[in-house]
């Protein structure tokens, strides 16, 4: 999905990341494989916890850091494209592009 | 003091109390053009005297009082019709009272726009429905006088369309525009490891901060 929105408008400010849970270290190469997103390794909790986050949750932040909205992969299949494109149509919205 | 002096003075003293009758000054255009031809045959002379009357009782529709959008959609469509009643033929007339009618539907459709600002900004959501239903049946009327090529039907529609607005704003205790978001607080802050070898940060300590003036998504999986 960046792959898609930077080619679409490369002054893009839309930036997506994924945050690998804690435990779950030995399976980062498996994570990364074909992705170029940073892929951050969780320690002792402190993004997870500290945002109290579930599995699979999207977390969309403003330009300030807040929360625009949370999109979660378990209750919306993003391989469906109606869910692809909500979840792209958030992102779009909340960049103002 | 000059015939023409005198005529001006006329002119400036019905333009003062006719436009101050009006809501906006979208009909200010077409009430000037109708007194300034009144004041230039004042006193008339028989031959004019047809066209002196029918320029005060075009006015006389201006001099209305009007304390909304709507009321100077009604007034807009009485004089319409006058005016197409009385100077169908005249070059300028018609013409400055459609771009009046134009100007006033087109400040009923900013006020619509203005309106759905409070959609979901409701106190109570049991009145987002209603919101709703009187925004579609505004915009169901704009839409048809827009599509309308009489002027005074223009007008009319129009006003039918300002009413819903005027409705949906007094039936939901609605003023002005509604107030801007509260900021959002940002996230709490932490900074660990980018551990993919083909990102552009690779290896480096990541903080949310660093994605302050960036939309930002992370997504909270399992490599496993």
């Amino acid at each position: 999905m960046q792959a898609e929105i930077l080619a679409a408008n490369p002054a893009s400010e839309i930036r997506i990341l994924g945050i690998n849970q804690t435990g779950q270290e030995a399976y980062n190469d498996l994570a990364v494989a074909g992705n170029s997103i940073p892929w951050l390794q969780d320690a002792a909790d402190a993004a997870w916890g500290g945002w109290a986050v579930t599995y699979r949750d999207v977390v969309i932040l403003d330009r300030t850091n807040g929360k625009v909205s949370i999109f979660n992969l378990t209750e919306h299949d993003i391989t469906q494209p109606a869910d692809y494109a909500a979840l792209l149509a958030l992102l779009k919205s909340a960049a103002g592009e | 003091m000059s015939q023409r002096l005198a005529r001006m003075l006329l002119l400036l003293l019905a333009f003062a109390s006719t436009a101050s009758g009006a809501f906006t000054t979208a009909l200010d255009p077409v009430i000037e053009e109708v007194l300034e031809r009144r004041a230039a045959i004042t006193p008339p002379v028989p031959a004019e005297l047809r066209v002196y009357r029918a320029l005060g009782r075009v006015a006389r529709e201006f001099a209305a009082a009007s304390g909304s959008l709507a009321d100077d959609l009604a007034v807009a469509e009485r004089a319409a019709r006058r005016i197409d009643d009385e100077f169908r033929r005249d070059p300028d007339l018609p013409r400055l009272m459609a771009t009046a009618v134009d100007e006033l539907l087109s400040a009923a459709q900013a006020e619509r726009t203005r309106l759905a600002l409070w959609i979901g900004r409701l106190d109570d959501p049991a009145g987002e429905p209603r919101l709703a239903r009187g925004l579609d049946a505004a915009l169901l009327h704009l839409d048809r006088a827009a599509a309308n090529v009489r002027v005074a039907s223009r007008a009319r529609i129009a006003r039918r369309g300002c009413l819903r607005l005027e409705r949906a704003r007094a039936d939901l205790g609605l003023v002005g525009d509604p107030p801007p978001p509260e900021p959002v607080p940002p996230m709490p802050v932490f900074a660990i490891s980018d551990v993919n070898p083909a990102s552009p940060t690779s290896g480096a300590l990541v903080s949310p901060r660093d994605y302050v003036d960036k939309i930002s998504a992370w997504y909270f999986g399992r490599a496993g």
